[in-house]
């Protein structure tokens, strides 16, 4: 075994040195290539979700449904057709990246539930356990904090318990947050880490009895006594902030709270290594009455520019695997923009194969026969090349 | 004619809201003593029928209005992570002064907008920002009493451990903790060469304790 390991180790070394030389030599692209695919990727998901009640109006991934009635604004002339049966609106989704554009999928599922809460308990779990949180659980890694969630605002009804010892940690200013990844300016009033770890760790003990007695309201003092300790004993990480408030145009602030803070926020944890990254929107999603779907072109043109300069530079990280998610509990039906029994998700990622199995009716419904919640996040381990999918087989066969 | 059928309405909805209330009184719950004390909590332990003074209503379907009540030990879930807003004058309470990294974590620590309320959640990144603002605040007060002039031993740490208990948590440490704290204070301050310095790393442990951050 540790024979086998010792050759394996020495052959990745001197392939990837040879390569690396060839290349350099030669200009050989095929040994630029054969190197740049050794590069581990590391698979993360970024979840941005439409209103703590909203929707996602299929206008937007499902383009096509709608122009011959021109529901929700929809006509011939603001349409892409991006191939594989895939029609986006051109102002939002089809003002992406180019990346996004070649690797972008519209995901249907049918959950049957009207009611925001009800909509959100059934896109996000399985009424105990949160997917995202499960599936950040199964992704590997190192990084203390895997699942981590953009500010302080989630759907209305979001499942928050911990999942295989990975628990949903909030970011809410980014300067702290890289203070506690290491990154921060050091001085006479900086704890060491090693002593502060230790210190920690006394205080989560000498916390004990508090936390057993308060299982619930004090549950997330326990799980920051547990990932804070952990974070300082990993290394040191450094960012650089500077050049993450200028991509995503929020000046010198570090709290996390409109979009683009929590786009740029949402590329610092990608940094950092976590798993599973979710950003809700608090705008304008439950757009009742929007016949002409203005107000959800609205809400969509404020988001976009932050999404596109997420997509744009991360898509660009060759040591990850970066999948980003625009969902929302259900999808607005026709007439009146109410609210649907599904929801076409976008999906963009290195690993999506253009297509659609989300294209709804004129009437914006999903076909019965449309997969549940559940094999959605099947899907999404697929693209993400999760080294475990805990979710079943995955019914949507647009992967690369 | 209107106001009179308004009324007979009114009177009629009254009567029948009596009798869905009064006919379907049960007697109080709650006859016997706990059923133990629980070893982990040290609280006692309530049977279903133990719940003191409680009574049961009867529903019109049939159920009783106390069937979705959630259970739980007396004495479990009474604590609160407290609010920015709290803490900006807790940390000045116990130290003498705010801590000046404080007003930088409003947002970690979810300071909410003005005339908005968030219940606090605690995160790893505001549980060591709560260790930086302590530690900060500590090297502070241990900077000139001459108890901090020497590094601690196991007989100094004690003593101070059970001060800054009694002046954070406002209630009296236990061994277990006081154990800890002096654990921290000889063992795990060994890196720092600074004696002012270990007093501030222990001091800022028991600040970081739920006995603060809670309440």
């Amino acid at each position: 075994m540790s024979r086998r390991h010792h050759i394996s180790r020495r052959s990745l070394i001197q392939g990837a040195a040879a390569a690396a030389g060839l290349s350099t030599v030669a200009g050989s692209s095929l040994f630029n290539r054969a190197f740049a695919q050794a590069i581990p990727e590391k698979p993360v998901l970024l979840v941005i979700h439409l209103g703590t009640f909203g929707g996602y109006n299929s206008v937007f991934n499902s383009a096509d449904s709608f122009t011959a009635a021109g529901d929700f604004g929809a006509a011939a002339g603001n349409i892409t057709n991006l191939g594989n049966g895939l029609v986006v609106d051109t102002a939002t989704l089809g003002s992406m990246p180019d990346f996004a554009k070649t690797h972008m999928a519209s995901i249907g599922m049918r959950h049957e539930q009207f009611q925001h809460e009800a909509a959100q308990r059934a896109v996000w779990g399985d009424g105990t356990n949160n997917f995202g949180i499960r599936l950040a659980s199964v992704m590997g890694g190192d990084a203390a904090i895997k699942c981590a969630l953009m500010g302080d605002t989630t759907p209305g009804d979001f499942p928050k318990s911990p999942v295989g010892g990975v628990s949903l940690q909030q970011i809410r200013d980014m300067g702290p947050t890289i203070a506690a990844l290491g990154g921060g300016a050091v001085d006479p009033l900086t704890p060491n880490r090693d002593i502060a770890a230790g210190g920690l760790t006394a205080a989560q003990q000498m916390s004990g009895d508090s936390i057993t007695k308060n299982p619930v309201l004090l549950g997330t003092v326990k799980e920051g006594y547990a990932t804070s300790i952990e974070t300082l004993k990993k290394p040191v990480r450094t960012f650089n902030l500077a050049a993450l408030q200028s991509a995503y145009g929020i000046g010198t602030s570090t709290t996390v709270n409109g979009f683009g803070s929590k786009m740029a926020a949402a590329e610092l944890m990608v940094e950092a290594g976590a798993n599973v990254i979710i950003a809700t929107d608090g705008g304008d999603w439950d757009t009742h009455d929007d016949n002409n779907g203005a107000r959800a072109r609205r809400s969509m043109a404020r988001i976009m520019p932050s999404i596109n300069t997420f997509v744009g530079r991360t898509s660009a990280f060759a040591d990850r695997n970066v999948v980003t998610v625009i969902m929302a509990e259900f999808n607005r039906s026709i007439p009146n923009s109410n609210h649907n029994s599904g929801m076409t998700a976008t999906v963009v990622g290195k690993y999506v194969k253009t297509g659609t199995t989300g294209k709804t009716s004129a009437a914006a419904n999903l076909p019965p026969s449309a997969p549940k919640p559940v094999a959605f996040w099947s899907y999404l381990a697929t693209v993400l090349k999760s080294p475990t999918n805990p979710f079943g087989a995955n019914p949507h066969n647009l992967v690369l | 004619m209107k106001t009179k059928s308004i009324r007979a309405l009114v009177v009629l909805l009254s009567f029948v809201g009596l009798a869905g209330c009064a006919g379907s009184v049960s007697e109080p719950e709650g006859t016997g003593g706990p059923l133990g004390i629980d070893p982990k909590t040290g609280l006692p332990i309530l049977g279903d029928d133990d719940a003191p003074a409680g009574r049961s209503y009867k529903a019109f379907g049939g159920g009783t209005l106390g069937s979705d009540r959630i259970s739980g030990a007396a004495g479990e879930e009474m604590k609160r992570v407290k609010p920015y807003s709290a803490l900006v004058g807790e940390y000045a309470r116990v130290l003498g002064k705010t801590p000046a990294l404080l007003p930088t974590f409003a947002a970690t620590f979810s300071e909410p907008p003005a005339r908005w309320f968030f219940e606090p959640e605690a995160s790893a990144v505001s549980v060591f920002s709560a260790y930086r603002a302590a530690f900060q605040g500590c090297l502070d007060l241990t900077a000139t009493d001459a108890a901090y002039a020497t590094a601690p031993t196991p007989t100094t740490a004690a003593t101070e451990c059970g001060k800054f208990a009694s002046r954070f948590w406002t209630r009296t440490a236990g061994s277990a903790e006081i154990d800890v704290c002096v654990n921290v204070a000889t063992v795990q301050t060994q890196p720092e060469t600074d004696f002012r310095r270990k007093w501030a790393y222990t001091c800022a442990a028991v600040l970081t304790s739920a006995g603060f951050l809670s309440f």
